[in-house]
Formats: structure tokens, sequence, C-alpha cells
């Protein structure tokens, strides 16, 4: 019994220390959060998702918001690999949101299928996107076309 | 083919090691993460230096390579204690009152293990095992204690809503290293009481164990690399002149 008990306590402690690191490195300060023109021209939908999950009392529309998020975490880890990236490879840091990003995926769809709430995963998602968002962000800030910060060419297509 | 993964996770944890400490010498952390950093050198000097030279010249098979596993384990465990130690008194930092009531709990503590494990010493006493036992015991003891600790640490973090990233972040990286391997130690227990799945554990556990080491080299390697210089001054500055040593 005590083999047990020691058993589900550390599997649940160890899987909570993985989840709390992940969101220790999501709040890293970020000079510009959430950069406008990275979501813009690239018609990110997470910053939308987000609004309507924390403003709105509305009922979780899930196969929307899921199809938008994934859609998001694949424009984004693509942009991550290939824009103003010289090695074309995720960092550790992003590799390890990535995974967390897709744990949270595949615990969201066996949560929607016993019927528990998705509102806060569906959050916790956004937020590994906010993240990648301001990576890209200050990388791409560092970049000139020209004249004009990537930032500002962003702004003038 | 599992061979070759155990060994590149073992490599992986001497590179992560040697890595850590190179980074903590060189972004001079020695004054203000000390003990982290004699945590982090007797580590790799045990896992790059002692451990394989004892291999090399009394073979896996020994009992000097035994004696010496079990003695340098033993000396990881209480030096880990030590470490959780330093970091309670980096979260008390703003809070000394607590501090004061913390210290000689996590004295207590320690003389209890001594106490609980002694028993390993009378029971082993006309046995030729007899401190290899006693060290096993204390060990193992020891580091139920420290998972426990641990998440006493973590809780009291939150509590204080302090907002030293670094801490926690060293205080995740250490809690994966320490639940990884216990719920896996559980898993092998329950294993040899239900008569099944024992052997599918122990084979778990040689991956889990050099793979939950990297997991935390890895978490701390990120948490003092990206760490802002500024940020370590800052809790200095707010710890009423006191000096930050964890």
């Amino acid at each position: 019994m005590l083999s047990v008990t020691i058993l589900v306590v550390s599997t649940a402690l160890f899987l909570f220390y993985l989840q709390a690191a992940c969101e220790k490195i999501l709040r890293k300060p970020f000079e510009d959060p959430l950069p406008d023109p990275i979501v813009d021209a690239n018609r990110l939908e997470f910053p939308f998702v987000r609004r309507a999950l924390e403003e709105y009392d509305a009922p979780v529309d899930y196969a929307r918001f899921r199809v938008q998020l994934k859609c998001d975490y694949l424009a984004l880890i693509y942009l991550l690999r290939n824009a103003a990236n010289q090695h074309r490879r995720l960092s550790g840091d992003e590799r390890a949101l990535a995974v967390y990003f897709r744990t949270l995926s595949g615990v969201l769809a066996l949560w929607h299928l016993f019927g528990l709430g998705e509102r806060k995963l569906l959050l916790k998602m956004t937020t590994v996107l906010e993240y990648f968002a301001n990576v890209l962000g200050e990388r791409i800030k560092r970049v000139r076309f020209g004249q004009l910060t990537a930032s500002e060419y962003l702004m003038t297509l | 083919m599992s061979e070759t993964l155990l060994w590149g996770l073992q490599y992986a944890g001497y590179a992560l090691e040697a890595a850590l400490l190179i980074i903590l010498l060189k972004r001079g952390y020695l004054r203000s993460l000390r003990s982290l950093c004699i945590f982090v050198g007797t580590l790799f000097a045990i896992d790059a230096g002692v451990r394989p030279l004892s291999l090399h010249f009394f073979g896996i098979a020994s009992r000097q390579y035994y004696n010496l596993y079990w003695l340098t384990d033993l000396i990881l465990v209480l030096a880990s204690f030590a470490l959780i130690c330093a970091f309670f008194r980096r979260a008390c930092l703003r809070h000394r009152d607590v501090w004061k009531t913390l210290r000689p709990a996590l004295a207590i503590v320690l003389i209890l293990e001594l106490a609980i494990s002694s028993s390993a010493f009378v029971e082993h006493y006309h046995q030729h095992l007899l401190f290899t036992h006693f060290m096993y015991d204390f060990s193992q003891d020891l580091y139920f204690t420290c998972v426990v600790l641990n998440t006493v640490l973590y809780l009291m973090l939150q509590w204080f809503k302090d907002r030293d990233r670094l801490l926690h972040l060293l205080v995740c990286g250490l809690g994966i290293q320490y639940a990884g391997p216990a719920a896996n130690a559980a898993l092998i227990l329950v294993g040899h009481h239900s008569g099944a799945g024992a052997g599918a554990a122990w084979h778990m556990f040689r991956y889990l164990l050099p793979l939950c080491n990297a997991t935390m080299l890895a978490i701390w390697v990120y948490a003092v690399s990206r760490q802002p210089l500024t940020s370590r001054m800052d809790v200095g500055a707010n710890g009423g002149g006191l000096a930050v040593a964890a």
C-alpha cells in the first residue's frame, strides 16, 4: 500500500515539476510582448481565441479553437525554424515547449472526451504560442531589410 | 541499440555537468550560488572522475568498486540535502524569521534520519556488509526526505510569491531528478509485491535515472545561462544587504 502511495505521489510530482519548469520558461519577460506585426502578417488566431476565452463567457467551441491553435503552432514552429535562424533548428527551450504544447494538445483531446473543462488548457496553449511569437518578434527585430527593420517592413506589406 | 541509448544518456549527462560548471564559473556564480557550484563540481568529479577510474582499476565485480560506489552515492545524497538547505536559505532571504525556525528543523530532520538509519547499522552489526548496508539505507531514507523537502520548498516559494525565477527553475529541476527515480523505485517495489513487472521496471530504471539527471542539468543550464545578470543583483539588493549565497 505504501509503495503504491509513493508511486502515485512521485509520478504526480514528476509531471508537476515538468509542467512547472515549462511554465517558468514561459514567464520569460520580453521587451515587446505580443508583437502585432508578427500576428497580423501571419494571420495568427491565438490572440482572438484567448480574448474569446477570457472576455466572453460563451461556451468553448472546441473543434474550431483546437484547429486554430494547431495551425498557429505549425506556422510558428516553421517560422522559428526558418525565419532569421542561421541554424535552421529550434533551440532547447523552444523544443521543450513544443513538446509541452503537443502534450497539452493530447490532454485537451482526453479532457474533451471525458467532458472536463477545456478552457484552462486552451489558455495554456495560447500562452505557449504567445511565447513563440515573442521569440520570433525579438529575433526578427534584429534583422534589417535595407533601411527598414523587419517589423517596419512587415507593416508596409 | 538500448546500450547505445544508455551510453548516450550517460555521456549527455557528463557533458551537461561540465557545461553547467563552466557556465557557473564563467558567469561569476561562484559567490552568489556557491553551494550549487560545489554540488555540480562534486557531481562532475564523481561521475566523470572517481567512478570511471575505480571501475578501470578495480573492475565492476570488485569489492573496492562496490564500496566506493555506495560511498560516493552517500556523498551525493548528503550534498543534495545540503543544496536543498541552501535553497531554503535563499528562499528565506526576505523572511529571516522563517529561516530562524527552519534552520534547526532541517538539522533535526538530518539527525532523525541518522537515528532511523542506524537501525540498519545495528541489524547488520555482525555481518561483513555492515558499512555498505548502513550507507545504502541512509542514502535511501535521505533521498525520500529530499523528495519531501523539495516539495515543501516549492510550496514555500509559491506561498512567498517569490519572483526569484532562477531559484524556481533550480527547484523544478531538482524535483524532476528526485521524483522520477522515486516513482520508478516505487514501481519496482509494487512489481515485487504483485509478482509481475519488476523486471520491466528495473529495465526502465536504468534509463530513467540518467534521463532525469540529464533533464535536471538541462533545466539548470537553461536557468543559469538565460538568467539576466541584473536580476541576481536585485535579489541581493532587496535582501536587506544579505549576501545571496545559495
